[in-house]
């Protein structure tokens, strides 16, 4: 019972595992459910695969535009959201006034009803959304900034606004910024970014006044193909 | 006393067994109700699908733009308001009823169409999605495709499919938070019941209140979603606790977080975990067919070959010589490999150029062209020790001073006596240039500084501090994932598709590969060290200087400006040209990488070659020998640009 086993019984051991895993190899991917289990299985090393927190490392969520092959499983990770965003307006009238600061209420707070129904909770997230897409974006400037989508399509969810609250009257336009708060905590909010100028004239409306933000809707820029901090910032 | 123990124990322990219908049944039911919820949510509420919105599809629709037409034009159709409104009462009926009683075949289709519909509307929807509705999408696909399936291997495959997402959904969600500060310190709960988007005001006040207890709670959700997968053991004996756990956790955060719809999303996957971890022994679950593991285990397998594969492939294409490249060693043994346009005119003066951190002798693409077809001046590029095919033999310690001395040999050794040398660097390679400079004396002609490092940056400039932090972090990751092999799934970074066509695959294999960022990492060490200690003014430097600042970079912090123009008063001095230009519309890269800026910073290389030249060789005006400067009709014979790359 205790002898050490001979090379000859080790060998055939060997050729027996190995010949047991094979068959097992094989039998994975043929009979019913054989193409359905690779699928399976490339689509679960899909999903590994896109989820380094670097979204640099990510090459698989880039085809997957409709997100259902590889979901995004870094819930509020590695750092989880802390602060709130808002987004405030001032605007401009043709007599050079400008108005003093408002805010875009679109956070609600929380209640308990909205565990079964809370339609809010989609212009909330969409805003959190644009923000944090944005602040990635600063440092390519202006001008780069202006080209995106998101930026474009704040820029026309504030001029809607400013419309509907009745206060678009002589204004010719508009400038935004970006603040991060604590919350229910009391510190003071801190400005992440403020727009430049930006006329009422939007995308389509009138003769409108050039430049990025006058320009047509259009398939001229993307956020998917966009490299964003390519290399992290180098200081040397 | 002793069978109420066993009563509490099977209560609370093992596993759940359920059969392969009921399965679906519980899965299809909950997440029939998530899609309900959602889809009566967008339609009571479609002011941010419209014109003004949050998801205005006319503006939308440019994020794909580099999708296929057919791509294109079922987004577009989706993207019509009528169509969105027609899918989601559509999705209303028949996440409807799907929650009926019954069996039928028909509720595959359901779930196939909620499913699909779902991921078509995505895109759609794309400001304000979340992770239920990813979930979801898959949770019907998979569930729909089972029920329309009649063979049960094809229905555990799906089965197995889902149990295994909710595993990694879990698995990773905790891992990855592991990496982030506020989840191990434990503040993080905190952090987020703060917030008014995603927390809760009592819960907030609470945790401030006992904040030990706070702490425990976060960790014990770290613990739970990292060990998710013990429900599998012992035949699933701690199955239910782990489920139940799992649920409490998104019971939790549906009420204080405000993410009810995630209940319904992520308890569809509980079923097939319960039907994957039971044992097979139980009859609820016998004639279960577990190959789907073994399937992918042997994907996973094969995946991670390849990815090694293709990394030594990346390492061989990143560490190949050039072409017609030479080596030579310093006297600190390191190898160092360069690239020298052998110019017609030789005794025309010659640049050489000095990368900066973490980046390719290929990113002087578009100048080095420039260069080449519009003169006759002597181009050397070169890999500093640990990047491309230069390697660093070197024991000791690693200083910058090392860089400066290989930099000193180099030109010794591979320039001719005579021959006049500018040396050109950008970001640590132009403060190498400068130290560099000032021991080569009077051998130097010149120093151009390409948005150049200061020995001062890093206590100067707030920027540069507030970057350092952060730097060290990133690379740290970069290089440690490289090194496990993930550059395969490595996005192909836009600075790499901007460079001259001829070195993109070279440049993407070095920045793909582990040893460009070890090397960065080294250099970044030795930097702060050295940067931390230099104080005073800089030493005077001879040579003619020009410091070229990339408008970003000064926008964003004035301070380098000013530094910027330190560089450039070290150089004053008798005869000397000095001259400081902002590149407009550049970044500390893209004034290198993007064809345009390149070329303009190539230009106004030449125009001040031309006029250190003209000054050098007196008032002879010595033509174009001297100037090395071609007019704009002069073009080079046999353009030798690949080489001098």
């Amino acid at each position: 019972m205790t002898s050490s086993p001979t090379p000859a019984s080790l060998a055939g051991t060997l050729a027996r595992t190995a010949k047991g895993t094979q068959s097992a190899l094989s039998r994975a991917f043929t009979g019913p459910g054989g193409v359905t289990r690779a699928a399976a299985a490339a689509v679960l090393l899909g999903t590994l695969s896109a989820q380094h927190p670097n979204p640099l490392f990510n090459k698989a969520q880039r085809v997957d535009i409709f997100s259902a092959l590889f979901p995004n499983w870094r819930f509020f990770a590695p750092t989880p959201a802390q602060h709130d965003y808002h987004v405030l307006y001032r605007t401009l009238n043709h007599e050079g006034e400008t108005s003093s600061w408002r805010m875009v209420e679109v956070i609600v707070g929380r209640k308990l009803h909205q565990m079964f129904w809370f339609p809010g909770r989609r212009p909330e997230k969409a805003i959190f959304d644009i923000v944090t897409e944005l602040i990635t974006q600063l440092d390519k400037g202006f001008s780069a900034m202006m080209k995106l989508p998101s930026y474009r399509m704040l820029c026309a969810f504030l001029r809607h606004r400013i419309r509907e609250d009745g206060a678009a009257k002589g204004v010719k336009g508009f400038q935004f910024t970006l603040v991060r708060a604590t919350g229910f905590e009391e510190s003071d909010p801190e400005v992440i970014f403020v727009s430049p100028y930006t006329p009422m004239a939007g995308p389509g409306e009138s003769a409108h006044t050039g430049g990025a933000l006058g320009s047509k809707p259009s398939y001229d820029s993307h956020i998917r193909d966009d490299s964003r901090g390519e290399v992290p910032v180098q200081p040397a | 006393m002793k069978s109420l123990a066993k009563k509490l124990t099977s209560t609370f322990l093992g596993p759940v067994p359920i059969s392969r219908d009921r399965t679906l049944a519980i899965s299809e039911r909950l997440t029939a109700v998530t899609s309900l919820t959602s889809s009566i949510e967008y339609i009571t509420h479609q002011r941010q699908i419209r014109r003004g919105g949050l998801n205005d599809w006319t503006i939308a629709r440019g994020m794909h733009a580099s999708s296929t037409r057919p791509t294109r034009r079922l987004l577009d159709t989706v993207g019509h308001p009528k169509v969105t409104q027609a899918l989601h009462v559509a999705r209303i009926a028949a996440g409807a009823a799907l929650l009926a009683p019954g069996n039928a075949r028909w509720r595959g289709a359901a779930n196939m169409f909620l499913g699909l519909s779902n991921a078509a509307l995505y895109p759609r929807h794309r400001y304000g999605t979340d992770g239920s509705d990813q979930v979801s999408s898959f949770v019907q696909t998979a569930a729909g495709m089972a029920r329309l399936s009649t063979q049960p291997a094809v229905q555990d495959a799906l089965l197995w499919y889902v149990a295994l997402q909710a595993n990694l959904s879990y698995l990773v969600s905790g891992w990855v938070k592991l990496l982030g500060q506020p989840w191990r310190d434990g503040s993080a709960l905190n952090g987020i019941m703060r917030t008014r988007t995603y927390g809760h005001e009592g819960m907030w006040k609470l945790t401030n209140r006992y904040p030990v207890p706070a702490r425990y709670l976060a960790h014990g959700v770290l613990a739970l979603e990292c060990l998710f997968p013990v429900a599998y053991l012992k035949g699933g004996a701690l199955a239910r606790p782990v489920m139940a756990s799992a649920a409490a956790f998104h019971v939790a955060n549906g009420y204080f977080m405000g993410l009810g719809r995630f209940v319904t999303a992520f308890e569809a996957m509980h079923p097939m975990v319960a039907y994957t971890s039971a044992p097979k022994s139980h009859p609820a679950v016998a004639g279960r067919d577990d190959r789907a593991l073994t399937a992918t285990a042997s994907v996973a397998a094969i995946g991670i070959t390849i990815a090694g594969f293709l990394a030594a492939m990346r390492r061989m294409r990143a560490t190949d010589p050039w072409p017609h490249g030479r080596v030579l060693t310093t006297r600190h043994g390191n190898e160092l490999h360069y690239n020298e346009r052998v110019s017609e005119n030789d005794s025309s003066p010659l640049l050489v150029f000095g990368t900066g951190m973490i980046s390719t002798a290929e990113h002087f693409g578009w100048i080095t062209e420039k260069l080449v077809e519009e003169s006759d001046y002597g181009i050397i590029t070169y890999s500093r020790a640990g990047y491309g095919p230069s390697r660093r033999r070197s024991a000791a310690p690693f200083t910058l001073q090392e860089s400066v001395d290989d930099l000193v040999d180099l030109v010794n050794g591979a320039v001719a006596e005579g021959r006049k040398v500018y040396l050109a660097g950008h970001s640590l390679g132009g403060e190498i240039a400068r130290r560099a400079a000032a021991e080569l004396g009077g051998r130097l002609s010149g120093v151009i500084y390409l948005d150049s490092s200061h020995p001062e940056e890093l206590t100067r400039s707030k920027q540069q501090q507030e970057a350092a932090d952060r730097l060290k972090d990133g690379l740290n990751m970069f290089t440690g994932s490289l090194r496990a092999g993930m550059g395969a799934t490595l996005v192909r970074p836009r600075w790499v598709q901007n460079l001259p066509a001829e070195v993109r695959s070279r440049a993407f294999a070095q920045y793909a590969d582990s040893r460009l960022w070890r090397a960065g990492l080294r250099e970044w060490d030795a930097t702060e060290r050295d940067f931390h200690q230099f104080s005073g003014d800089l030493p005077s430097v001879e040579g003619h200087a020009l410091v070229l600042s990339a408008q970003r970079t000064v926008d964003r912090d004035p301070e380098q400006l000013l530094m910027h123009n330190e560089l450039a008063a070290a150089h004053r001095g008798e005869g000397r040209v000095i001259r400081n230009s902002v590149v407009e519309g550049a970044d500390h890269d893209t004034m290198l990488t993007d064809a345009r800026l390149g070329t303009d910073v190539g230009r106004l290389i030449l125009d001040f070659l031309e006029e250190t030249e003209a000054q050098d060789g007196g008032d002879g005006r010595g033509g174009t020998k001297a100037t090395g400067r071609r007019g704009s009709a002069g073009r080079s014979q046999g353009n030798q640009s690949k080489e001098a790359r």
